[in-house]
């Protein structure tokens, strides 16, 4: 019989693998492997190590029956519908800070520049984006109050009127240009509108907080956090350390940070590869609007550059979640039975 | 289809088998030039059974350890089948132009 410090160290080799996989096939798992097992051996091979380790990356990318599962969905629906108002409008605060910040380095004529642009043309697309912030905070406070219809009335009646307005430029010149306006609310339109099919397709708040202990919220407010200030905070800073150069950069840096993060939920947990492409679509959305409220509504060649990384995330996750749903509808079998 | 995945379908073809089974199966039908790990191993099952190509047969305990055995789904027979018959035409096709060039 091989010695148990082989078994001790199978184990931790397993540990690489997902929880919910472990749950399934740990025991399985470690049987075949101390089967396969020369007498008197007491550590696993490298090769063996590697493709054990090879094993769990694999699984782990693998978007599996995450993506099809619908329960699990409206799981990750209901989790979604009060973190994505929340992150919005702690992505929103922070912004305001750092412009704060800005404003308050420029002086007076920070002041004068802000009030000349809210007295031009871009009168309609910054009421529009108060009102797409103004509506989040809405949202979020119905939804902690656990009213998940109110909730979501909120955030339709908040996307309409993103959208009436959108409508409206085409009749109203304005001097930014009616296209970026379009371009600009129908990225705005992501957080409203996914907010209200999440409400009204999920169990809601209600369930999200069986889902979500004390430090799941506190983690997910901290990585909220985080990825507001990288997206939203970051072109000051970098303004402050690295001068224009690495300003021009700082969209496109902070589109990688976040898919960094992304990646990180992605490979934790069946659960959170659902959560990483509800937050990616609304983070890149966001990162997109931002782009232009930061070139001041024009689509400039420095948004389009960092703008690039962040539409192919975006292409990524959708493709990802496609073809997930084609193998999903292709696959056939006699037996319902499943391995996970 | 990967080799891997072809093999595991053939060794599961005969009748349903445990991990371990299928690995020393694997290694002998491919006359020991194929030899399975585990991470490998059960990488291709969860692959195979999120295409519902194969499935649980039944679980049993052996010395104290859990013993899961696996089967081919008639999903997996059908495709077994057909990656079956693909790759006999192709060597067929391949037997054919040799013998041609050997002429």
């Amino acid at each position: 019989m091989a010695p148990a410090g082989l078994e001790v160290r199978y184990r931790r080799l397993l540990r690489w693998y997902p929880a919910e996989y472990r749950v399934m096939h740990l025991e399985e798992m470690l049987g075949v492997l101390m089967a396969g097992a020369a007498p008197g051996r007491s550590r696993p091979g490298g090769a063996e190590s590697a493709d054990l380790l090879a094993g769990a990356a694999r699984i782990r990318l693998r978007p599996g029956r995450a993506l099809s599962d619908g329960r699990g969905w409206r799981d990750a629906l209901a989790v979604y519908s009060v973190a994505a108002p929340l992150l919005v409008l702690i992505s929103a605060l922070i912004g305001w800070l750092a412009a704060g910040f800005e404003s308050a380095r420029i002086g007076p004529a920070g002041l004068t520049v802000m009030l000349a642009g809210v007295g031009s043309g871009r009168l309609l697309t910054d009421a529009a984006a108060g009102v797409a912030i103004g509506g989040q905070g809405v949202v979020a406070v119905l939804a902690l109050l656990d009213l998940r219809r109110w909730a979501a009335a909120a955030a339709a009646v908040s996307a309409l009127y993103l959208g009436i307005t959108a409508v409206l430029q085409l009749y109203v010149p304005l001097s930014v240009g009616i296209p970026i306006s379009l371009l600009y609310v129908s990225f705005a339109l992501v957080a409203p509108i996914s907010e209200t099919v999440a409400l009204l397709a999920s169990p809601g708040p209600r369930r999200s907080r069986q889902l979500m202990s004390r430090r799941d919220w506190a983690l997910l407010a901290a990585g909220s956090a985080v990825a507001a200030a990288l997206t939203r905070g970051v072109g000051f800073v970098l303004l402050k350390l690295g001068g224009e150069s690495l300003h021009r950069n700082a969209s496109l840096l902070a589109g990688l940070a976040v898919a960094v993060l992304l990646l990180v939920m992605w490979l934790s947990s069946a659960h959170g590869k659902r959560l990483a492409l509800l937050f990616g679509v609304l983070a890149y959305g966001t990162l997109l609007a931002d782009g232009f409220i930061d070139q001041g509504g024009a689509w400039g060649a420095d948004t389009v550059n960092g703008s690039i990384g962040q539409v192919l995330v975006i292409v990524l996750l959708a493709a990802v979640g496609y073809r997930t749903w084609r193998r999903s509808r292709s696959a056939v079998g006699g037996s319902r039975e499943s391995l996970t | 289809m990967q080799e891997p995945s072809f093999l595991i379908l053939t060794a599961l073809a005969g009748g349903p088998q445990h991990g371990y089974g299928i690995m020393t199966d694997v290694a002998q039908i491919s006359g020991g030039r194929v030899r399975l790990r585990a991470g490998t191993l059960y990488a291709a099952l969860d692959r195979l059974s999120e295409d519902r190509l194969v499935e649980v047969d039944r679980e049993e305990i052996v010395d104290g350890r859990l013993r899961r055995y696996y089967r081919l789904s008639p999903a997996g027979r059908s495709r077994l089948a057909a990656e079956t018959a693909r790759l006999r035409a192709n060597a067929a096709a391949a037997a054919s132009r040799l013998r041609l060039a050997g002429e």
